[in-house]
């Protein structure tokens, strides 16, 4: 697993199956709004990032979270 | 489709996280809930042109901010280090931020289950207690929610809203005109330092989401004691270890609240705490507020 999935499996206590690229918060049952902004929070630390307020709305499936953090990361 | 169903299909289409959160409230709230947000929007809609995206927009990027925040403050322990003049420079005095900040926040009302308590709390506790009310004073009216349903009840009070921002003033009094409340009177004034002419003038005071905004709240409980007509009641909220844009004071007890309410002379008749749950486990408590319906004791 990715150390980007880890974190989100771990921040929305989800199994590594459910992390489809398609996958919100209408489909993971840890995901709301304050887990969101745990999640992303902990991807900025871990990656040395940071999200606007806009991207962290925009960022709203697991696919434009990986983006997201692959492009600012460059990992 | 109704404002409120416009509202809840654009939060899914912007974030779904931020929608999730929603229907639970909604669904918890049932039909009083559905009523507030469809009389909510129906009132900010025209603050923005009819565009409730523009409304969802302003409530998502609140929702980041304010839980960004809180996260923040939960792991650091204490408010960001800012002061008043920082934050009226930052935030109040800043016209596009302000706007959108209120517009969020009086969105919260029906969007947050904790505030929607609250709003019941306020129209079951204080609203249908001012069975004769005549002049009202509203501190730091913001997006002006209150004040304005306060009117709407009793049309033939009088109320003055005095607010630091400029941009709360401006909305207030716009909402204010395309409802016909020509009662209203919003300026800008600082609460910390009420003039002479309003006191012993109002039956009653609405002081909501002001004491933690200012480095010295037992000023403004002053204020509210000195604005009361002897037997006037006053509406006084309190945040309570809940971080935001322009929080400085950080009250970390239900009882540190009372206990200066009190000692500014006013006494409590009832009182309702509301809290959601921590970020974090090393929070030195839920974010919490407590609502008060005081009198001048």
């Amino acid at each position: 697993m990715s150390e980007i999935d880890e974190i989100i499996c771990t921040v929305l206590s989800c199994e590594e199956n459910e992390l489809l690229e398609s996958a919100t918060a209408d489909n993971i049952a840890g995901w709301d709004s304050l887990t969101h902004v745990i999640l992303l929070s902990a991807l900025e630390e871990e990656f040395s990032i940071s999200f606007s307020e806009d991207e962290m709305v925009n960022n709203n499936s697991i696919g434009k979270i990986r983006q997201s953090v692959a492009v600012k990361s460059g990992k | 489709m109704s404002y409120l169903q416009q509202f809840v299909a654009l939060a899914e289409a912007k974030n779904q996280s931020i929608a999730v959160s929603l229907k639970n409230t909604l669904e918890e709230g049932g039909e009083r809930i559905s009523v507030l947000g469809e009389n909510i929007l129906e009132r900010y809609q025209g603050i923005v042109d009819g565009d409730i995206e523009v409304l969802v927009q302003a409530y998502a990027t609140m929702v980041m901010r304010f839980n960004k925040l809180q996260l923040k403050y939960e792991i650091s322990g204490s408010y960001p280090k800012q002061g008043f003049d920082q934050v009226k420079e930052a935030v109040y005095d800043n016209m596009p931020d302000m706007t959108s900040y209120m517009l969020g926040l009086v969105c919260s009302q029906f969007a947050w289950s904790n505030h929607f308590r609250l709003w019941c709390f306020f129209e079951d506790k204080f609203l249908n207690r001012l069975s004769s009310v005549q002049n009202i004073l509203e501190f730091a009216p913001g997006h002006g929610h209150f004040g304005l349903s306060t009117l709407q009840k009793y049309p033939n009070a009088q109320l003055i809203g005095i607010d630091i921002s400029p941009a709360s003033v401006k909305m207030s009094t716009r909402i204010a005109t395309s409802f016909d409340h020509t009662n209203a009177n919003y300026r800008q004034q600082d609460a910390m330092a009420l003039e002479e002419n309003y006191f012993g003038k109002f039956d009653a005071v609405i002081c909501g989401e002001l004491l933690e905004h200012v480095p010295e709240p037992d000023r403004i409980l002053a204020s509210v004691h000195k604005a009361l007509t002897p037997g006037g009641v006053a509406y006084v909220t309190a945040a309570i270890t809940a971080a935001a844009p322009d929080h400085i004071y950080e009250f970390t007890t239900v009882s540190e609240v009372t206990n200066m309410v009190t000692a500014s002379g006013l006494e409590i008749i009832d009182q309702i705490s509301e809290s959601t749950r921590p970020l974090t486990d090393q929070a030195k408590g839920a974010p919490t507020t407590i609502a008060m319906i005081v009198t001048k004791g």
